[in-house]
């Protein structure tokens, strides 16, 4: 198994500490809701409180005996104590409900703001494996241990025992500073054993985490819609159990071995623990019976020295252990503020499109980052307003890859695309988008209203809204849906979403781009889906689709290039011809292999139509 | 095997059924909720397991004697107080007995507890690969119907954490164990000064359960509400995050309309657990009145108890030191019972979905013959669960054995809607389909889906070897057979070109250094698994070229003599040049067969297929002119 990260891919991730992930969560949290950090200063209070009234009342009573009162006083301390305790566990309780309200709302602020940390991602980055990776890495402790939430109800505990600590060590103080150093050096002995423990623990999550992640790949996919007909259909079920089963086997075995350690670990604490508590009451019992080791003290303060280094022994080990988890939460949320840290797009360029006159690829260079296969290795073409050319190669020729640099969603490695014998890195990358329609090869419709998915920047233009829908020949399906224009895609979201066919889809995504006024219309494969009728519909209004505007169109039926000005096509990262279907079809060249390939089954209609059935085989 | 026509039984379309929430509650939680049944359901394999037995009832002894032993320390340090003659040393003593005590009783609890630890989590693992095979088994339309996703949907987090749901409730319950034995033996020692201070524990535990039980209640009465919430809110921030959606969403600037998407959800959600906040709110007030009032009833029922003289000095710190530790106990059992209470509604949920017949299809009905089936479409009507609009209209077809049909239509004619209630994916609203002469209905789900070789728009291969995705297993794979079956569909050159072959890894999940195939290869590798699939009596293909170049689709015609080895075929193409290497065509429009015949005879004719064969051709025909 390889577990070598590629150097490459990994050298782009931004660098981030263990101090700056604390910083930019609390940071986060603190932007967004301010009331959790003092529901949380209040509720440590209050929980520090609590436990230290509980210590109160055996020492108020026994006090009480020694000093002889009488049933008047017992029943009014009593009181009072109830209520002071009433007090203080309602308080607890009360806070308690906010900090988890706070907590619910934050867990699902989080991946919230992640996703539009996503969309603001340079895109590059969304192709890079290794950004992907981060993405899994960075969410897995998220959705899988909770950690966010974790981290902050860390910090909760660790202040709570921190002022729960103070408080009792006050209190012991006034029977004797010797004995809070004796605890102490206790306290410093379970604590170097507790850190061996965490750091072990720590080790032993780290090497678990990418098989718990695994396990959560087919544990999650089991679940999930796109794979559900090929589960049944092709009996997966059993194989993606066997998957699972491997993980949950050795995640268990992994799981016995760490809770032994733990166990033996805390059977260990529990020595440490008994040596102080032989040390509390040995102590205690002898400052109440002689003076020997200070002025003796009365039963109340027995209890009290009793129960309170009790309770500074355990919360001394909450802390310790409050400490190690946060430490190692935070370990755990590194990959999600680097993602948080990860560059964002800033195009420069602020020059103003204008209307088109010619855009240039010059002798432009590309490849993928991290792959050394050049994809355009010295393209160059120009095509001038108002042209529809057509971009032909085999599967993988580069042909949306040009696409992708004409948007700027990557940039050429060397040479230019110039717009108008301008660079189009000068112009202002919104106003620059703002010039292009585009269908990609695997557009996607979001799960919004019709109207918003087609209408993407809320024009509200209804006139303009029926047109493309009439267009496209969708606006009869439209119009008989209840909602119509409102009604919403994407079912796994809103349970009242219509699903579209993928040929309706297509439509309503070449709507989409046709809704938009821009200057230069590019389709990739916009009939992939579509039946012959819908596709040569597209193919005849071509033109007036796409309104005068100039027009790049990509696609494996080779019959839409017959009806483009030019065919660009595209062989070994290259233009190896430019021009009409026509010249192209006279001489010897891919183009004319590829076309004939498909022409074929319709021009031997003839022969077919006198001949019973050909096999395949005969009739190529 | 008789060729006779079978009826089909009087089962129920489940995934029209359950779509009505009274319908689903009444045929899936119709078993009575009580917490004692299933306890007994949970603990029916906890029993068999000796160890396990044993080791709850040596924690709960030993975690349960822990409190008591602090208090009897107690006493006998008052007791040696008040005692004439009493030294340090005698007082030294009594503290090292009894820290001996505490590690050895504290040791073995601990001991016992983390080494049984995992012993609850197979009981867990066990639950959840059958909930994973309901889930990737049961009917498919169930799994599209996001009520009864939102309703049994939560079994996943009932089986996902070690300290939820089944597993925690089994932690939960064996540290209970320990609870319960000091709450008897400080309950016990309490009552013997005065009953009322127990039975002022008892009340606090009393009101703090019905009280949770409430919320709890109320919470799982809203859990559909919760889900649907929650699914919404996670599909959404995934489809922003969705790295494939990353240049459309930039291209029209959606960013902008997702966050205003999330803000009312996040408000919905907001609201929903205020009203769950509220409710424990208002009843935290009667616990808290509860558990002080333990603390006053003691301090006053003790006092007195000095007071008269029944209880020693020595008795009267015992019992406080007792008084505390039972509040602190009471406290941990009432948090354990409602926890518990809690955690199986959603395990009862989730017995539910599993216990739960959720096939609709299923009898005894099997596949005469071997070879080739015929299929035979009788007047069938379908509309999708949920939705009015009928997708196919009293449509009758027959596809005789061996022969390979094409089903051709305009978009949103209803031809992966055909392909889907062949297969099995869902059943006919109306009518029958019947396979060799058998009602399709009466065939169980694997025997059927076992007849098609089906190849679909759209797939992703998963995190599997290649070998694996083609094979469909992960054991006893004829790799000659994945050869030949990749080399027949054109991507053996490509598997042969990576370093570990047919057993390179796909996706980047298990390994780094996995395979990510274009789309076109992806296509290619569904249609080697197609092939692959031993006996399969007819292959199903749904636009299995349409990611292709022309080239690559050339090759996959020539090929389909040797792709469909005898076997009935149907086939979907929007392409309707490969429509004529099939033996009959077959055009849907308007929910109803409306043309077939050869594709000779269609074109012949005037008709939606001749338009559509001459308007794809056309633009192939002016070279020859």
């Amino acid at each position: 198994m390889s577990t070598q990260d590629n150097p490459q891919a990994t050298a782009a991730l931004p660098p981030v500490s263990a101090g700056k992930t604390v910083k930019t969560l609390l940071g986060i949290l603190w932007r967004h809701d301010k009331g959790y950090f003092a529901v949380m200063l209040l509720l440590s209070l209050a929980g520090a409180a609590a436990s230290l009234v509980n210590l109160l009342l055996p020492k108020m009573l026994l006090d009480g005996v020694q000093q002889g009162w009488g049933a008047g006083r017992f029943v009014q301390a009593g009181l009072l104590f109830a209520a002071v305790k009433y007090l203080a566990v309602q308080a607890l309780a009360w806070l308690t409900r906010r900090e988890k309200q706070h907590n619910y709302e934050m867990e699902r602020l989080f991946p919230m703001l992640f996703a539009e940390k996503t969309t603001r991602l340079n895109y590059p980055a969304l192709e890079d494996p290794a950004v992907l990776d981060l993405k899994e890495r960075a969410l897995f402790p998220v959705t899988n241990y909770g950690a966010l939430m974790q981290l902050f109800s860390t910090v909760l505990d660790t202040f709570k025992a921190l002022l729960t600590l103070v408080g009792l060590s006050a209190m012991l103080a006034a029977f004797s500073w010797w004995f809070v150093l004796a605890l102490l050096i206790l306290c410093a002995i379970a604590m170097a054993l507790s850190g061996r423990f965490m750091r072990y623990m720590r080790q032993a999550m780290q090497e678990m985490i990418p098989v718990n992640r695994r396990y959560g790949y087919y544990a999650n996919a089991a679940t999930q819609a796109e794979f559900q007909k090929e589960f049944r259909l092709y009996g997966l079920n059993t194989l993606m159990r066997s998957k699972v089963s491997s993980y949950t086997d050795e995640i268990t075995t992994w799981l016995h071995r760490i809770y032994v350690r733990q166990g033996n670990y805390e059977a260990l604490q529990a020595l440490i623990t008994a040596l102080m508590r032989f040390i509390a009451y040995g102590y205690a019992a002898v400052r109440a019976l002689t003076p020997m080791w200070g002025p003796q003290i009365g039963l109340g303060d027995f209890s009290v020295v009793v129960l309170a280094t009790e309770n500074f022994f355990s919360t001394f080990m909450q802390l310790v252990t409050g400490i190690f988890t946060f430490i190692q939460t935070v370990s755990y949320l590194v990959p999600f503020c680097q993602y948080l840290a990860l560059p964002e797009a800033a195009q420069p360029g602020g020059a103003q499109p204008g209307p088109m006159r010619t855009l240039a690829f010059d002798n432009v260079h590309f490849c993928y980052p991290h792959t050394d296969r050049m994809i355009l290795d010295g393209l160059s073409f120009e095509i001038t307003a108002g042209e529809k050319i057509s971009i032909v190669g085999l599967n993988n020729a580069g042909k949306s890859t040009i696409v992708k640099l004409i948007c700027r969603l990557f940039e050429p490695q060397e040479g230019r695309i110039l717009y108008n014998v301008r660079d189009i890195r000068e112009y202002d990358y919104d106003a620059w988008l703002w010039q292009l329609s585009c269908v990609f090869q695997d557009f996607r419709l979001f799960p919004f209203t019709l109207r918003d998915n087609i209408d993407t920047a809320g024009s509200g233009d209804e006139a303009r809204l029926t047109g493309v829908l009439a267009e496209t020949g969708m606006l009869e399906a439209v119009q008989a849906l209840p909602r119509g224009l409102d009604t919403y895609l994407n079912k796994s979201v809103w349970e009242e979403a219509t699903d579209f066919s993928g040929g309706q889809r297509q439509k309503l995504a070449i709507a989409r781009s046709l809704f938009r006024p821009a200057e230069m219309v590019i389709l990739d494969e916009p009939t992939a889906a579509l039946d012959p009728l819908a596709e040569s519909e597209v193919y005849e209004h071509f033109h007036e689709l796409t309104r005068g505007r100039t027009a790049i169109f990509i696609s494996h039926r080779m019959s839409s290039s017959t009806f483009c000005d030019r065919i660009l096509l595209l062989q070994d990262g290259r233009a190896a011809a430019f021009d009409s279907h026509h010249n192209l079809m006279r001489g010897h060249n891919l183009y004319r292999r590829l076309f004939e390939a498909q022409a074929q089954n319709y021009r031997a209609e003839q022969t077919v139509q006198t001949e019973p059935y050909v096999s395949a085989a005969d009739a190529v | 095997m008789s060729q006779t026509t079978q009826v089909a039984p009087q089962r129920s379309n489940l995934a029209v059924e359950l779509l009505d929430q009274d319908r689903r509650k009444a045929y899936l939680h119709s078993r009575p909720r009580k917490l004692m049944n299933t306890l007994a359901r949970m603990y029916r394999p906890v029993l068999k397991n000796r160890r396990l037995v044993a080791a709850s009832a040596a924690y709960a002894l030993a975690a349960g004697l822990l409190p008591l032993l602090g208090v009897g320390v107690m006493h006998t340090l008052a007791g040696l107080l008040a005692a004439p003659g009493a030294t340090p040393r005698g007082m030294l003593l009594a503290a090292g007995i009894y820290a001996l005590g505490f590690f050895v009783l504290s040791a073995a609890s601990t001991l016992l507890k983390n080494r049984n630890y995992t012993g609850f989590a197979s009981l867990r693992i066990r639950l959840l690969n059958a909930a994973l095979d309901r889930e990737m088994t049961m009917d498919y339309g169930l799994f599209e119907s996001p009520g009864f996703m939102d309703d049994v949907g939560g079994w996943s987090r009932a089986l996902s954490s070690n300290n939820a749901g089944l597993e925690g409730t089994y932690h939960k319950i064996f540290e209970m164990g320990g609870t319960l034995v000091s709450a008897l033996g400080l309950g016990a020692l309490l009552a013997l000064a005065s009953p009322w201070i127990t039975l002022a524990g008892l009340a606090f535990v009393a009101v703090t359960y019905a009280a949770q039980a409430h919320v709890s209640r109320y919470k799982h009465a809203r859990r559909e509400e919760l889900s649907r919430l929650l699914r919404q809110m996670d599909n959404l921030s995934r489809e922003a995050a969705d790295f494939r959606a990353g240049k459309d969403l930039r291209l029209y600037d959606m960013a902008g309309r997702f966050r205003a998407t999330f803000a009312p959800l996040l408000q919905a959600n907001r609201k929903l657990y205020k009203a769950f906040t509220q409710r424990e709110v208002q009843l935290s007030v009667p616990e808290s009145l509860a558990l002080a009032a333990i603390d006053l009833a003691g301090a006053l029922l003790l006092a007195r108890g000095y007071l008269s003289g029944r209880i020693t000095l020595a008795q009267l710190v015992m019992l406080l030191t007792a008084l505390s530790l039972f509040a602190r106990t009471m406290q941990e059992l009432a948090g354990q019972l409602a926890a518990i209470k809690d955690q199986t509604r959603y395990v009862d949920d989730t017995m539910d979905f599993i216990d739960a017949d959720l096939q609709s299809r299923g009898g005894t009905g099997s596949v005469p013959g071997t070879g080739p089936v015929e299929v035979i479409f009788e007047d069938v009507s379908f509309h999708y669960p949920g939705h009015d609009k009928l997708v196919l209209e009293h449509l009758s077809l027959r596809i005789p054995a061996g022969q390979r049909c094409a089903l051709v239509g305009v978009n949103g004619a209803g031809k992966t809607t055909l392909v889907k209630l062949l297969c099995g994916l869902y059943l006919p609203t109306q009518g029958r389909i019947f396979i060799n002469g058998v009602d399709a209905a009466t065939i169980p789900q694997e025997q059927l889906f076992a007849l098609f070789g089906t190849v679909f728009q759209e797939v992703e291969p998963l995190a599997f070897t290649i070998a694996e995705n083609v094979a469909a297993t992960d054991r006893d794979i004829d790799r000659a057979r994945v050869e030949q079956s990749l080399k027949t569909a054109g991507l053996w050159d490509k598997v042969c070109s990576l370093p570990r072959g047919m057993d390179s890894p796909m996706l980047k999940v298990v390994e780094e250094d996995g395979v990510i195939l274009s789309g076109g290869e992806n296509q290619k590798l569904m249609i080697a698994r197609a092939l692959y699939r031993q006996g399969t009596r007819m292959m199903v293909m749904d636009e299995p070229t349409a990611a292709l170049d022309a080239l690559a689709e050339q090759k996959i015609y020539q090929e389909f003599d040797s792709l469909l080895s005898g076997r009935t075929a149907l086939f979907i193409s929007h392409r309707l040049a490969s429509t004529r290497f099939c033996d009959r065509i077959v055009l849907l429009d308007g929910g109803r067969i409306t043309q077939q015949g050869t594709h000779e005879e269609l074109v012949a004719r005037e008709g939606l297929y001749r338009r559509m064969f001459l308007t794809q051709g056309k633009y192939y025909q002016e070279e020859q002119a």
